[in-house]
């Protein structure tokens, strides 16, 4: 009974991971009916800039060549468009986004690296792990801002297909590009999962061994989940984002601007997202670039599962594919095997049964 | 009604129009059939003369002027290509976006390196290969039906209550589950008494066991009276072919349940198949498992894939530019609609997936026996991912786009590969990024889903692009002009 | 006049179809007779059933309850295809154009030629498949010409302007060689001249292709003008059969549209 009470924290916290990253997939997917194939890698960046943060890695400033190209980008998108044309105010105003990130980023990462290297924080601190947890979620928020309007936007009257070629595109991208060895390399390296004093301990309730870590994972999940609902629920933001998920034109027509919440959409969902993969390398303490594909797919699977658009089937999906999958490998003989097949049979099934998953609504195509 | 009056007068003015020669006013359906017989032979003129350039081209890229490293890289592009045509038809003319061709090709190159191992004696027994097939098929064939029965009766509980057949379809699905992990866990001299899902795999494994055994001899016998010459050849069109109808019978397990399903949903459908297969080949013993079958005998050789690759582009094309392509670029565009017009949209979309299935399964097959050895690993997501950008690139709903995409992108890493050495650590970044760029710059593709062939068509003007949201269809927008 | 060619079975009956929607009733009792050479009105006000109507007629859902019957052949339940082929054609209210096929293609996809045209007819480009290409096409630009569309049969159907749109949509029914033809609403968003040339053309229609029309319209003027009998339907039920001067005097009907007078 004790096992299956620690098999199912363990579950709970591994399901509130793929929660997390599948709250992403399904809130793009509700405003934009695109399967955001590089959520699983914004993953993946969030859990190795929380590794550079922690191993002290993180340098003043960005490596060299980042620089230059984000600076040849902004002077490309700022020059060619005013040589094509298009008035000096329009094309300073659509810029202004990206040099105000790019100013913000380097502050950002001066004045944490800046503590990180300071002898006076110790890396087994609460006060690392929460730098590393806001270096992550600025940064990830900054790549899906980025990507959002640098590849998705543009392709929005476009066949979707194009979208998704894009996604894949920017998904081999950021693996491609992390597999560097200028930026990560492809071996995993061991993420420093001391960051929060004690975690790797557990306490004896009632005979039961419940790690620290996982009830971290629960904690901080819950905590986010009750945010997002107060965003969605009770914010203009979120009335307009329900709003925009629901019929796209005619939330423009009233007035709602669909860029700003689209992009808020990214930049929330990618969030989530840095905070799930910090989460997932402290539990699962290796990085490598590759990382995020499986974890990613799982997540999507979880999405559907729950209903593809639906803020609390994607929660639920992720809790539920968690638990099976903690389950099965417990209790199935040979099951580790299976592991990553259950979320693929959870798939298939739930696609033959009822493919608008748990708590999604069959949308009837009127004749 | 005033209808008499302006009946005639609008009957005048239509009889007035132009009719092109030949409809209405001759009765065309008595028009000799041999009025059209030059035509066929002009259609056909082509075939010829590219089965006739094969032996020139082979020739010519087994010497020694083209060296091994560019003899690669033309084999290797044979391979994409018969790939990108096949899936052309699925996610370009069927409009079915799959992202698991990946799946048909494991099937295919399992299937061939199977009983190309084991059954062929070196490519000297093609009947003994067809057996393996035949055994194959009578499988597959009682196991459907029984598969088939047990789900209708699931279907006729939907009288006692709505759910009914959901919830039982689930518990069996998990109740096999269960009994095969238990199963795998029995020791030896425990036999398994109540598995009733582990006995029934056993005893079709037991009838294929014995369709072999017993066809063993007979097929060796027949194998024999074969003439010297033909054996290998035929042994290895056999093999190819039998694998690639394996995959077309994959591909109609997969393509069915997935009919329902729209867009997005049946990209990760068929992401979801293909995975599952390469999980289902990973944990099979006589396949190898996870290091996969090593030892293959070789024998394709560029002649091989060239006739292959020919083969393929002109069924596909054959098949897409005919009523019955029609019929299904029709069902793309509307599937409602092209119900309404007789077209049956099942019907379609099966046999593109089916079709397409199959020369994935015959380009598995040819891989298979070109590599030494192959793993589950060189099917999975990335090599479908591959595909469907190849296919996408070239623009959907263009087979020579597909072949066109196909030779880019296999030279394309190559290519940035000996550009420069230190470019080469960022090739497969640029790879990316190119892929990227071309997405925004020209969201079409690089024909724009328009052929090379014939001309005159493809100087037509670019189409006006449809949007592709779900809101914006059917509405009642006026046009621009 | 045309005279109604009566068969011995109409080529439409529909025999007291109902249609729920779970607790919802779209359709109740609708009953129907379509003959040979016969314009028939469907009117009624919005959201009273009508497309549902068309709907169940075309096989898109089967009736909860009820019959249909194409020439005493039981049409009920089959699949939309099935019914295409025992010859019910329709056109939709939002047209539903193959967009990225030329016009002539729309029109190619419907049209079905006796003969079996097989794999190896296909694959081997035989004199036979290419005879009945030509013939194929020859049919679709006759049936273009017919509907004044010949002009444009290379182009795109997405390009075409909204009335010819609607003309092709006609013209893909037609090329299925229907004995019974849907219009849902062929004149919406048409400008006066163009409703006019539409009425002309569906009487043509009816008697040049010998079908049984029947017409879902909101234009009472094109709908009195051309359809020999009317049925108005109101919240699925309906409330009246008759010549088009019976239903312009029935008072429910006016109570349908227009609501009780306020005294």
């Amino acid at each position: 009974m004790q096992e299956f009470l620690q098999q199912l924290i363990n579950g709970l916290s591994v399901g509130s991971i793929y929660a997390l990253i599948a709250v992403g997939y399904t809130m793009v997917y509700g405003v934009l009916q695109l399967i955001n194939f590089a959520h699983g890698d914004v993953f993946m960046v969030g859990a190795i800039i929380a590794f550079f943060v922690g191993t002290r890695a993180l340098p003043i400033t960005f490596p060299l060549w980042l620089h230059v190209a984000i600076l040849l980008g902004i002077a490309l998108g700022l020059t060619i468009p005013l040589l094509l044309g298009y008035s000096r105010r329009d094309v300073l105003r659509s810029f202004r986004p990206f040099v105000i990130l790019y100013l913000a980023m380097i502050a950002l990462e001066a004045i944490i690296s800046l503590f990180s290297r300071s002898k006076h924080v110790s890396v087994s601190s609460w006060l690392m792990a929460a730098l590393a947890m806001v270096m992550a979620v600025a940064a990830c928020g900054a790549v899906g801002y980025v990507i959002e309007r640098l590849a998705y936007r543009p392709l929005r009257s476009k066949p979707r297909i194009n979208s998704l070629i894009t996604a894949i595109g920017i998904s081999l991208l950021l693996e491609f590009g992390g597999q560097n060895s200028a930026v990560f390399g492809p071996t995993p390296q061991a993420f420093p999962n001391q960051m929060v004093p004690g975690i790797n301990e557990h306490w004896r309730v009632l005979g039961v061994i419940i790690s620290k870590g996982d009830v971290l994972v629960l904690a901080i999940t819950l905590a986010l989940m009750v945010i997002l609902s107060y965003i969605v629920l009770k914010t203009k933001t979120g009335l307009a984002l329900r709003a925009v998920s629901l019929r796209f034109d005619t939330a423009a027509l009233m007035g709602i601007n669909i860029d700003r919440i689209i992009s808020f959409t990214f930049v929330l969902g990618s969030a989530l997202a840095a905070v799930a993969g910090v989460l997932y390398s402290e539990k699962y303490p290796s990085v490598q670039p590759l990382m995020g594909l499986l974890p990613g797919i799982k997540a999507f699977v979880a999405a559907v599962f729950g209903g593809i658009g639906n803020i609390t089937g994607a929660v639920v999906g992720g809790m539920i594919l968690g638990l099976v999958e903690v389950l099965v490998v417990g209790y199935l003989p040979g099951g580790s095997q299976y592991r990553d097949g259950v979320a693929f049979v959870i798939l298939i099934v739930i696609l033959l049964v009822k493919p608008s998953g748990l708590f999604g609504k069959h949308a009837v195509e009127k004749v | 009604m005033q209808s008499k009056k302006s009946d005639s007068s609008l009957a005048e003015a239509l009889d007035a129009t132009d009719l092109p020669s030949g409809a209405g006013t001759l009765s065309y359906s008595n028009f000799p059939l041999g009025r059209f017989r030059l035509g066929s032979i002009k259609a056909n003129l082509p075939l010829p003369i590219l089965f006739a350039l094969l032996i020139p081209l082979s020739m010519f890229v087994e010497s020694d002027v083209v060296g091994d490293y560019y003899r690669r890289i033309i084999i290797l592009a044979g391979f994409n290509i018969i790939l990108a045509v096949s899936l052309q038809l699925i996610n370009g003319f069927s409009g079915q976006f799959s992202l698991g061709h990946a799946g048909f090709m494991a099937v295919g190159a399992y299937l061939a390196a199977y009983p190309a191992m084991n059954y062929s004696q070196h490519f000297a027994d093609p009947f003994a290969c067809l057996l393996f097939y035949a055994a194959v098929a009578i499988v597959f064939v009682v196991a459907g039906t029984v598969l088939f029965a047990a789900f209708l009766l699931i279907r006729w509980t939907r009288k006692l209550y709505q759910a009914l057949p959901m919830v039982l379809l689930i518990a069996m699905l998990v109740w096999a589950m269960f009994d095969f992990a238990r199963a795998s866990a029995v020791t030896i001299g425990n036999p398994p008494k109540y598995y009733i899902w582990w006995h029934g795999a056993d005893s079709l494994v037991r009838l294929f066991a014995w369709v072999t055994t017993h066809g063993r001899d007979a097929a060796a016998h027949l194998s024999a009276a074969l003439p010297t010459g033909m054996v290998e050849p035929l042994s290895f069109i056999v093999l190819v072919l039998g694998a690639g109808a394996c995959a077309g019978a994959v591909g109609l397990v997969v393509g069915m349940p997935a009919l329902r399903l729209r867009g997005d949903y049946l990209a990760i459908a068929t992401l979801g198949f293909a995975e599952i297969i390469k999980i289902i080949i990973r944990n099979s013993e006589p396949l190898g498992g996870a290091l996969g079958l090593v030892g293959i005998p070789k024998y394709t050789n560029f002649a091989w894939l060239y006739g292959a690759a020919i083969v393929t582009i002109i069924v596909i094309w054959r098949i897409a530019y005919s009523p019955r392509g029609r019929a299904i670029m029709a069902v793309r565009e509307d599937e409602i609609a092209a119900a309404a017009i007789g077209i049956d949209p099942t019907r379609q979309k099966v046999t593109a997936f089916i079709t397409g299935a199959f020369f994935g399964g015959v380009a598995g097959a040819m891989f298979a026996m070109h590599e030494h050895s192959i793993t589950p690993e060189s099917f999975g997501m990335a090599k479908s991912i591959e595909v469907v950008v190849m296919v996408t690139l070239g623009g959907l709903g263009s087979i020579s786009g597909a072949i066109l995409a196909a030779i880019v992108l296999t030279i394309l890493p190559e290519f940035l590969r000996n550009l420069s050495p230190t470019l080469a650590d960022f090739r497969m970044v640029i790879y990316s990024a190119l892929l990227i760029v071309m997405m925004l710059l020209r969201p079409q593709g690089l024909l724009g889903g328009r052929e090379i062939w014939p001309w005159r068509r493809f100087r037509n003007p670019d189409p006006v692009p449809t949007a592709d949201r779900d809101d914006y269809q059917g509405s009642d927008q006026t046009k621009p002009n | 006049m045309a005279e109604s060619a009566h068969n011995l079975f109409p080529l439409l009956h529909v025999d007291h179809v109902s249609r729920h929607f779970g607790g919802l009733t779209a359709v109740s009792d609708f009953s129907l007779e379509l003959h040979r050479r016969e314009l028939v009105g469907l009117i009624g006000p919005n959201g009273a059933g009508k497309t549902t109507c068309f709907n169940l007629i075309t096989g898109i859902y089967p009736p909860s309850s009820g019959h249909i019957r194409a020439s005493n052949h039981r049409i009920d339940g089959l699949s939309p295809s099935a019914i295409n082929r025992s010859g019910i054609a329709r056109t939709f209210q939002n047209i539903r154009l193959f967009q990225n096929l030329s016009v002539l293609d729309n029109v190619l996809a419907g049209i079905r030629r006796r003969g079996q045209l097989g794999l190896p007819r296909t694959m081997l480009r035989t004199p036979f498949f290419l005879k009945q290409r030509h013939d194929a096409r020859a049919e679709g630009m006759e049936l273009l010409a017919t509907l004044d569309l010949a002009a444009h049969a290379d182009q795109l159907a997405c390009n075409l302007p909204y009335g010819q749109q609607r003309r092709l949509e006609i013209a893909r029914a037609l090329a299925t060689r229907p004995k019974v033809l849907l219009l849902d609403e062929p004149a919406a968003g048409m400008n006066p001249a163009e409703k006019e040339r539409l009425m002309q053309l569906i009487a043509f229609i009816r008697d040049r292709f010998d079908l049984g029309i029947l017409l879902i319209e909101h234009d009472m003027k094109l709908v009195m003008t051309i359809c020999q009998r009317i049925t108005v339907l109101d919240h699925g039920e309906v409330i009246a059969v008759g010549a088009p001067a019976q239903i312009q005097s029935d008072p429910r009907v006016i109570e349908a549209y227009l609501g009780e007078p306020t005294d």
